[in-house]
């Protein structure tokens, strides 16, 4: 007997089903009245047989029509995740894909495919807490998001899926603690920028060995460019599928697009042994973009935004209310690790003005603009709201572009970099004053992007580079994007001349990971000398330590 | 010779793409709101290496809801194209265009592609024709370059398009290391192949005129053992296309060593080869 069928006595926890109402109640039906003939149940709730014929070309009604996967092909090609952990849940991520570079991963997309989840406190599941059945519908690729409930707080936990007589790696996950709870220690990691023509995944490799309870992951998790052998850094590319050679753009390339990178089992294997807590930046749409007006000149951009965002929640652990609605999603959002930190994930792209031109700028009264916004009004009020109510000892922000000064002319002018916080210097302050006048307790930044490591003192006033240190900002450098790294050049020497209030730059690849107690954070930035070649080890180059209530960096 | 489609029985079954609103509980749009064409009926391709052809999917939502539509593409046996399928948002009376790149098989003939959103069909006839090769030898040949500048592939330069207009269309190789030189481009033969003369054409357009934007200095060379042997030299250069001449030589490969260009990039709009 299957070790499913033995399972699958115990009475199921919860079920929940995607996409509409018609179909919630033929779902829980279905799986409560189990030992019933399944297509008469389908048949029963969905109208008469002659309907559904009708209705062939209704996509919500044909894909409540429930159908199993091949038996011979294993569907759990892109392995599983887990997300977004709350006290009380986590999100449990996977996608059918028995052939993932065609149409529909394979599957045939006039039905959904049912599939089983099981979650447990031990890694062969003789203790099942928690499991249920979730439709993967063709709408979203088959992918299954569910949202695990009725967990309890900071405990680890192993899940998995099934369907048709396959069954999934197992996962590892983790609650959060109990809000208010009195939590001695966090250990995390943060990374961004995974260019799959850059390098192999040697850093996601050594980030799935970390012993973390939490992977941040701060934007360009995919990059939009085609995937063919000849234009890829990797030394021994072998040659990709053709469909991967065209740019992103449609729904269906950009599937394509994760689909290639969630291969790689290094990315499979770090997102299998811990919880992620994601969000974007430009190149999950395309480099550079902003929160263009949703108005007539801009549809082109909606449309490819829409088609990104959606691809986006489809392969990433994330809750429904993530979802996008046509071009539009929520992705900013706050988890609350008992009083020890609160993590406010932000989008710095959905909503930011347009760029000012050219890709480095001068100090002007544009660049001053109260007006222009990195996060959108609403955004922005939401954040600063969440630092001034906040409960917990350490307060951090998980984003995409570096938030403090860099001045980027060598000499006795200033220059900024237009992607950064320095280019919406107002909403830069906004921050800033709000640590400030608040008081804010411990403020931390977790930054991507810019494919380098750089530790930095956040200041009450950027205009006076003598004025208090009232935050830390650690940006990460790049995964892959950019290739083989080296410690220093003369841009980063500069760099380090122009901004005393900068620590520590380095231009190699990896992640970095902290440790978080009541007491201190600990910054570990770890380092892979090399990405194009496989196969480099990986070592902590340096690490800082932020003690409570001192902002700013001291070394380790 | 008339291929039959691949799947037939499985394009009638899926005939009902998939349509439904921008979130999973709106409720979809008729099939017929989204209406699926091509810009052309019918595209020749050339069956060597670089001889790929494309043509354009346009799917309408002539509708009132935006909506997410899935055309589906299917080929004839052998035919290998850079999409099966094609999903995006329609917001109404918005047009989405994609560009599907066919990859020539080696036996002439006409291979028909269907495709479908739901009850709106169209196809496009794509016949294999080995007639236009002609006498240029480069187009037999596999090329490469030292890099290759995002949407400017090596196959650009020996894809028989000489027309500088549609350079942004990637018809032409660039490398992609900025101002930074050498820089080449290779073509190699299956079989050695005997060349007296070559004619490279570099941009030329309005927007990127040769004396700014194109090819100034390089060096035609063929492989010789493991080293390339200089057959002709180019220097100074501000035309648009360049005929160099030499004694006949047999070789397997042939090079151009960018020397130094006229802009910031080596940009070759196409090379031919010829006995």
């Amino acid at each position: 007997m299957h070790m499913w069928a033995l399972c699958m006595r115990i009475v199921h926890a919860s079920v929940r089903a995607v996409p509409n109402h018609d179909e919630e109640d033929a779902t829980f039906e279905l799986a409560g009245l189990r030992t019933l003939d399944r297509r008469k149940l389908i048949l029963g709730a969905g109208g008469s047989a002659a309907a559904l014929a009708f209705m062939v070309n209704h996509p919500t009604r044909a894909s409540a029509r429930v159908s199993a996967v091949p038996a011979d092909e294993d569907p759990f090609t892109l392995g599983v995740a887990s997300g977004d952990p709350l006290p009380n849940g986590v999100v449990l991520w996977t996608r059918l894909a028995p052939r993932p570079f065609e149409a529909y991963g394979g599957l045939s997309p006039d039905r959904a495919v049912e599939v089983k989840w099981q979650v447990s406190t031990d890694e062969n599941f003789s203790t099942v807490v928690r499991q249920g059945t979730e439709l993967a519908h063709p709408e979203y690729s088959f992918s299954v998001h569910v949202d695990a409930t009725g967990l309890e707080p900071d405990t680890v936990y192993h899940y998995r899926f099934a369907t048709g007589g396959h069954l999934s790696p197992t996962g590892r996950t983790r609650t959060a603690p109990a809000p208010g709870a009195d939590l001695s220690e966090l250990k995390f990691a943060f990374a961004s920028c995974n260019s799959f023509g850059a390098g192999w995944f040697t850093s996601a490799d050594h980030l799935a060995d970390e012993d973390v309870d939490l992977i941040f992951f701060l934007g360009d998790y995919i990059y939009e460019y085609p995937l063919v052998a000849e234009q890829s850094l990797r030394e021994n590319a072998p040659e990709m599928p053709s469909v991967l050679s065209t740019s992103t753009g449609s729904l269906s390339r950009y599937r394509l697009q994760y689909a290639a990178y969630r291969l790689e089992p290094e990315l499979q294997r770090a997102h299998q042994n811990a919880p992620w807590i994601v969000t974007w930046d430009d190149h999950e749409v395309e480099n550079d973009v902003w929160g263009f007006p949703d108005d007539a000149d801009h549809v082109d951009e909606m449309v490819q935004r829409a088609n990104a965002y959606r691809a986006y929640w489809e392969h990433m652990p994330l809750r429904r209310r993530q979802m996008p609605k046509g071009p539009d999603a929520r992705l900013y959002r706050r988890f609350d690790f008992g009083q020890l930190a609160r993590f406010s994930m932000l989008d710095v792209r959905q909503f930011r003005t347009e760029p000012l031109s050219g890709s480095s700028i001068v100090d002007s009264p544009e660049r001053r603009d109260p007006t222009r916004s990195m996060l959108g009004r609403q955004q922005e009020a939401w954040f600063l709201d969440g630092l001034r109510s906040s409960p917990t000892q350490w307060n951090v922000a998980a984003q995409g572009v570096l938030m403090s000064l860099l001045d980027t002319d060598p000499g006795e002018e200033r220059a900024f970099s237009n992607g950064g916080w320095d280019a919406y210097q107002a909403s830069q302050q906004r921050v800033m004053d709000t640590v400030t006048q608040h008081e804010v307790d411990n403020f931390v930044v977790l930054t991507g992007d810019i494919h380098r490591n750089y530790a930095l003192s956040m200041l009450a006033d950027f205009d006076d580079l003598e004025s208090p240190r009232v935050g830390s900002e650690f940006a990460v450098t790049s995964m892959t994007s950019g290739g083989d790294g080296t410690d220093s050049n003369a841009g980063l020497e500069d760099r380090l001349r122009s901004n005393p209030h900068l620590a520590w730059g380095s231009l190699q690849r990896g992640y970095a990971r902290g440790r978080l107690t009541p007491d201190r954070l600990e910054i570990d930035y770890r380092e892979v000398r090399y990405v194009q070649r496989k196969g480099a080890p990986v070592d902590t180059s340096r690490s800082f330590v932020v003690e409570a209530g001192r902002p700013g960096l001291e070394d380790a | 010779m008339m291929r039959t489609l691949r799947r037939l029985t499985t394009v009638l079954v899926l005939a009902g793409a998939l349509l439904l609103g921008p979130t999973m509980s709106t409720q979809a749009a008729p099939t017929s709101d989204v209406v699926v064409t091509t810009d052309v009926d019918a595209v020749a391709v050339t069956p060597v290496p670089c001889g790929n052809g494309s043509f354009l999917v346009r799917l309408t939502n002539e509708g009132s809801k935006a909506v997410f539509a899935d055309a589906l593409v299917e080929a004839a046996e052998g035919l290998e194209l850079s999409a099966d399928i094609v999903s995006t948002y329609l917001p109404p009376g918005y047009t989405f265009v994609e560009q599907v790149k066919i990859t020539p098989p080696e036996e002439p003939g006409d291979y028909p592609v269907a495709i479908s959103v739901g009850e709106s069909r169209t196809e496009v006839m794509v016949t294999v024709d080995d007639s236009t090769i002609g006498d240029n030898l480069a187009r037999l040949g596999v090329p490469a370059g030292s890099t290759s500048y995002n949407g400017r592939p090596p196959c650009g330069a020996i894809d028989g398009n000489t027309d500088s207009d549609q350079w942004s269309f990637g018809v032409g190789w660039s490398d992609n290391t900025n101002n930074v030189f050498p820089d080449w481009w290779t073509v190699e033969w299956d079989e050695p192949v005997t060349v007296s003369r070559v004619v490279l054409t570099t941009v030329d357009s309005e927007a990127l005129p040769a004396a700014t934007q194109g090819m100034r200095d390089w060096d035609i060379q063929v492989r010789d053992g493991d080293d390339w042997r200089t057959v002709a030299s180019v220097r100074d250069n501000v035309e648009g296309s360049v005929t160099s001449e030499f004694d006949p030589v047999t070789t397997s490969a042939m090079r151009v060593l960018c020397i130094g260009a006229n802009g910031h990039y080596s940009r070759i709009l196409e090379f031919e080869a010829y006995a």
